[in-house]
């Protein structure tokens, strides 16, 4: 129902106009008087509703001239500043970066935008001639349940409680799930794991090459060539390869592509690599000769096969040079898995105009063989360095002062970070091989870090210098209390304690959503520093 | 109950012609007026939420550069 903001009255100017009790000489000056006196009415009315517009848009204007102010101090005083900023001059301590706060913006979200509060006062005052609801809050006393029995009849917040326990109880949700997700990808959940597919610039670089005017022929007018474009790919071993990475094609030193079944042993980055000595070596002959020569076998048995046809194109339409469009492949190789077929490729792959990191020089990381036993190691061997470390801090701070009062430790006591504390332990190990294959490797590890260590005097620790700063007096920044801004932000909307306005609830809920991608990426990226660290 | 002569009648009639044509014209203009403000309403404050929200993106874009270049003890 269409609720009129302003109402200009009277409506019917002319109606009523006839007084009925007295008799009047002549009617029609009498209802021509009342109209006129209506219409004067009316007019009252506009100009009321005028001046109430007016001041709407008034405060309105003022309220944006206020802001557009105060943004132009802002904006002079950032001139200014931005002025006075010399990188050369300023020094900037380790220590200042990483005590640095966040950047956390003091903007407000609005909300409850259609309270009664926010109602225009026209529509107010119309609101105020409609009937008041009964008095049942006056049966307050008779509940048992503490209820207001005046929600039984009319609740303005009805919607929102509704939304709000919805809300809530999503995010319960997904915050369970993502407790119960850690569980199943332990070291088995990377078999479960999605494959990336494998990145084809094949028709980018094929619109490339036209753009620059080059000339790509297509399968017909190479059937008029008399050659044969590839045949179509088989298409089991591809399809299984992009649903699930059991089938892991690996180059073989004899130049051919064989599909291993077995996961375990067969390396799974080395695919595209492969593909491109692959096709390095076969299109060597073809480059050189005519154009026409084609490798049987390889387009026999190459699970790739549709990436033949551009090369077929490519030999085909510009014989006497290498294409310079070569797709690089998608993900970085870590190692090829024979040791000596890479070298032997090396020359061919200096022809690549879009260089692919090469991995062949560098000496070539073992893959590792037995893909789920490293994770664990790895958070094996974290978990007993915090512990460790943790140990040797309370001894070492119990040794160092008995007598005084020290203060305590830093009380989160979050384990000091694994990776540096460890130089005896994860030194050479580290150096050779990121990651030690076998579960010997592990148990090396532990003893090597069974003897104790010097309280972590070696290493500059910054929370031991934040300690000390401490003891020596620095002035701390005072944590940001923002709850407090909150909650006198907010309880004049109805007493809304935490969670109990929409702006929280949906930081909250972006919150547990971000947090739920940021732990999938994480396990992507964990891919990809297998892949960098592998890889050099 | 006499009847007043029919002139009388033509001329009141006709003064009554004459005075509804005036609160035609009144009632008219007072239409106009509305729709006047209603417009001039609805373009005040078309204008008054674009520019609204431009501010609102600058005060962002502010709050964005002030904290690249404050250092961190003067961030509030």
């Amino acid at each position: 129902m269409p609720l009129p903001k302003r109402c200009v009255e009277p409506v019917h100017v002319s109606r009523g106009t006839v007084p009925e009790r007295l008799a009047v000489p002549s009617e029609l000056e009498a209802v021509t008087n009342g109209t006129l006196a209506n219409t004067v009415r009316q007019l009252s009315s506009l100009s009321k509703h005028a001046e109430d517009m007016f001041g709407e848009l008034t405060r309105e204007a003022t309220g944006l001239a206020e802001r557009t102010n105060v943004l132009q101090a802002r904006i002079d005083r950032l001139a200014i500043k931005v002025t006075q900023l010399d990188s050369g001059v300023e020094e900037v301590s380790l220590q200042d970066i990483q005590m640095r706060k966040a950047f956390r913006s003091s903007r407000t979200f609005q909300q409850q935008l259609f309270s009664r509060s926010t109602m225009p006062s026209a529509m107010l005052a119309t609101y105020a001639r409609c009937d008041r609801p009964p008095p049942l809050e006056r049966l307050n006393e008779f509940r048992d349940d503490g209820r207001d029995a005046r929600k039984f009849y009319t609740d303005p917040d009805y919607f929102f409680e509704l939304w709000r326990r919805e809300m809530l109880q999503d995010t319960e949700r997904i915050q369970h799930g993502k407790k119960v997700r850690p569980a199943r990808g332990g070291a088995d959940g990377r078999a479960g794991r999605r494959v990336r597919a494998p990145h084809s610039t094949r028709e980018k670089q094929k619109a490339a090459a036209v753009t620059r005017g080059e000339h790509i022929m297509a399968p017909s007018q190479l059937r008029h060539y008399n050659i044969e474009p590839a045949p179509a790919p088989a298409p089991q071993p591809a399809a299984l390869y992009r649903a699930d990475s059991l089938y892991q094609p690996t180059s073989v030193p004899d130049g051919g592509y064989r599909v291993s079944q077995n996961r375990q042993s067969s390396n799974q980055p080395a695919r595209p690599n492969s593909i491109e000595i692959e096709n390095q070596q076969n299109r060597q002959p073809r480059i050189t000769g005519n154009g026409h020569v084609f490798s049987p076998v390889m387009s026999e048995e190459s699970p790739y096969g549709p990436a033949e046809p551009i090369y077929g194109n490519s030999g085909a339409g510009t014989p006497r040079r290498p294409r310079p469009s070569v797709p690089p492949p998608a993900p970085p190789a870590p190692a090829a898995p024979p040791a000596d077929a890479p070298p032997a490729h090396t020359p061919t792959r200096c022809t690549l105009p879009p260089p692919p990191p090469p991995p062949d020089g560098a000496p070539l990381s073992p893959p590792p063989l037995v893909n789920g036993a490293s994770p664990p190691h790895h958070q094996h061997r974290s978990a007993l360095d915090a512990h460790l470390d943790h140990m040797h801090a309370v001894i070492g701070m119990m040794s160092e002062e008995p007598g005084t009062c020290s203060p305590p430790p830093p009380p989160p006591a979050p384990p000091a970070p694994p990776a540096p504390p460890s130089p005896p332990a994860a030194g050479p190990g580290a150096d050779d091989r990121p990651r030690p294959p076998s579960p010997g490797a592990l148990a090396r590890g532990a003893s090597a870090l069974k003897p104790p260590r010097p309280p972590a005097e070696p290493q500059p620790d910054p929370r031991s210098d934040l300690l000390k700063a401490i003891r020596d007096g620095i002035k701390l920044r005072k944590v940001e209390k923002r709850c407090d801004e909150n909650t006198g932000r907010y309880d004049t909307l109805r007493s809304a304690p935490a969670l109990h306005d929409v702006a929280s609830i949906l930081a909250r809920r972006v919150a547990v959503e971000l947090s739920d991608t940021s732990s999938g990426a994480d396990s992507d990226s964990d891919d990809s520093e297998q892949w960098t660290e592998s890889r050099a | 109950m006499s009847t007043p002569p029919r002139e009388t009648i033509q001329k009141q009639i006709q003064q009554d012609w004459a005075n509804r044509e005036y609160i035609e014209v009144i009632t008219g203009s007072i239409k106009k007026i509305t729709d006047f403000l209603n417009s001039f309403d609805m373009s005040c404050r078309s204008r008054l939420a674009t520019l609204n929200e431009k501010l609102t993106s600058l005060e962002r874009k502010i709050d964005y550069l002030e904290a690249c270049v404050t250092k961190g003890e003067t961030l509030t």
